[in-house]
């Protein structure tokens, strides 16, 4: 008797698919996104037949630490549910061998996904949606809609070339460079673009006269000596201070504080 | 206020209760998955994602109910550039502004606050919805353990509800206290910023164009690498002499990247090779 090859429905696929929406449903301290992950093998169980023990197996499996970065991750969540459909039809997958793929993958993905998505792509539609918004103009909005197309985007492709591919896309990855390629090109425009708003959204200026004495127009304007040296000297400057800080692990709240204090200090002052 | 407060909560989130939320929960109970139901969830996912994370939606809708749209798309504009690079690496969960992007604009609407004095509450209340987050991530973790019992049980339906429950619930971490803040707050808040200094609003204002230093610095520390600092400094004199805007340096990236990576892995580099 020739035993019939287990699929996942169409429409299962699509249940699984929506519910990687709801990764982080339950974000907690001890597991993170685990039941996130679960939740996403429920319509993948149901379409499988699962029921009794091998249903309580497959929810355990699934319920146990994950975390990784929402757009990119939804490929691993792709991956899990080829690796499940193997499972089904071939007893030898053990779930060790399910866990250890989703380990190999979430901590790599997670740091594609932060410099891509986070680092990248974000910034960029922010810093055009937010010159929009001060302008007062409401392409601002529609701008940062864009968001919302990406996260849309950013997760039906890869979950489906996740699901396509199964554990090869971590072979298809590595041989074909195409991701290394991305995430450098990725880089590269994400770094001009920070230069490019560290001079022009950081503002910081200041009004010191140094060596002014009761003459009409002596002195001299230390901010036209500073442009006249490099524009945009204080922006850059206060970049590096804060990143300085940043590499020595100084949390960002104690930077805020730092920035917010010394700032209110300065202002009374009339240093900047 | 309880009027602006409905409002307000509506479009802190409380839309998605409706169209995203409840969409959900009949697929859940009906066990009867579609292409339509998927998509339609998850393009309101995306419409959720864009106004959790770009402030200038929540603060210009605010200023929309509230009748004063370009309030609401000023403050939005400077909260973003304030916030621009703060995201959540990890497991850290980093200060969120969404809250003060609703409040500070609600405040300046309804009162008589200027833009300036209700930029200096934004640091404090994303200070305060962090706290809310921290909060909701321990609280979940009673549910993970629930969900161990659910799975032990077999109780499909009980798992499938509980994390989507658990979505909703992040919605109504910013969209219950927007409905308060908006009810109750707005007139302590603004005899608060009526006591304080003038010297001190006019400090914590001039913050705006400060913070995105720190925003900056967060970014840079997840993507720069000896490899592609030279395309920060490229990026920065452009904008210093030649005064280009973001458009402007995103397209100068891209051809810097295609060059870059072609260069680098592309035909001259296999013809080196051989």
């Amino acid at each position: 008797m020739i035993e019939e090859k287990k699929k996942i429905s169409e429409h299962a696929l699509y249940g699984a698919f929506w519910r990687n929406n709801n990764f982080a449903g339950n974000y907690n301290f001890e597991r993170l996104m685990a039941l996130g992950m679960t939740q996403v093998m429920i319509p993948i169980f149901r379409s499988l037949g699962y029921t009794g023990e091998k249903l309580k197996k497959g929810y355990e499996r699934h319920l146990v630490f994950y975390n990784t970065h929402p757009y990119f991750g939804s490929l691993i969540m792709g991956v899990m549910v080829a690796m499940e459909e193997a499972k089904a039809n071939d007893e030898s997958i053990t779930p060790s061998a399910i866990n250890d793929v989703k380990v190999a993958m979430m901590g790599p993905f997670a740091g594609i996904g932060d410099s891509f998505f986070w680092g990248t792509i974000h910034p960029i539609i922010f810093a055009i949606a937010a010159n929009l918004a001060l302008e007062e103009n409401f392409l601002g909005v529609i701008i940062s809609l864009l968001i919302g197309v990406i996260a849309v985007l950013g997760t039906y492709y890869p979950f489906f070339w996740g699901y396509r591919a199964g554990v090869g896309v971590v072979e298809q990855i590595r041989s074909s460079e195409i991701l290394d390629k991305f995430v450098l090109g990725a880089k590269v425009v994400g770094m001009t673009v920070a230069g490019v708003m560290v001079a022009s959204l950081i503002n910081i200026s200041t009004p010191l006269v140094l060596f002014q004495t009761e003459a009409e127009g002596s002195g001299v304007v230390l901010q036209d000596l500073l442009d006249s040296i490099l524009p945009k000297a204080l922006p850059l400057a206060l970049l590096f201070g804060v990143f300085f800080l940043l590499k020595k692990k100084v949390s960002p709240i104690v930077v805020m504080l730092i920035l917010i204090v010394l700032t209110v200090l300065f202002t009374t002052l009339g240093w900047i | 206020m309880w009027k602006e407060a409905f409002y307000v909560f509506l479009v802190a989130g409380g839309w998605s209760l409706f169209l995203k939320t409840i969409p959900e929960v009949i697929v859940i109970l009906s066990k009867k998955e579609s292409k339509f139901a998927a998509w339609w969830i998850t393009i309101m996912r995306g419409l959720n994602d864009a106004a959790n994370y770009a402030y200038i939606i929540p603060a210009a809708l605010t200023g929309l109910v509230l009748g004063d749209l370009r309030t609401g798309l000023f403050i939005g504009g400077t909260i973003q550039l304030m916030f621009l690079g703060v995201f959540i690496v990890g497991a850290s969960i980093p200060p969120n502004p969404f809250l003060a992007a609703i409040l500070s604009t609600a405040l300046v609407i309804l009162t008589d606050a200027n833009a300036g004095e209700a930029i200096a509450l934004v640091v404090p209340l994303s200070i305060a919805a962090q706290l809310l987050t921290l909060g909701f991530m321990s609280l979940n973790v009673f549910f993970v353990h629930w969900a161990d019992r659910m799975a032990a049980n077999e109780n499909t339906v009980g798992l499938d509800l509980l994390n989507t429950l658990g979505g909703t619930g992040w919605i109504l971490v910013n969209a219950i206290p927007a409905f308060l803040g908006v009810a109750l707050g707005i007139e302590p808040a603004a005899r608060l910023l009526s006591i304080i200094p003038d010297w001190l609003s006019a400090g914590l204002g001039a913050t705006g164009g400060i913070l995105p230093a720190l925003g900056f610095g967060m970014l840079l520390l997840i993507i720069a690498s000896n490899e592609v600092w030279p395309f920060f400094f490229i990026g920065f004199l452009a904008a210093a002499y030649m005064n280009i805007n973001a458009v402007a340096g995103a397209i100068l990236g891209v051809c810097l990247a295609l060059v870059y990576v072609r260069l680098k892995t592309g035909p001259f580099k296999k013809a080196e090779q051989q």
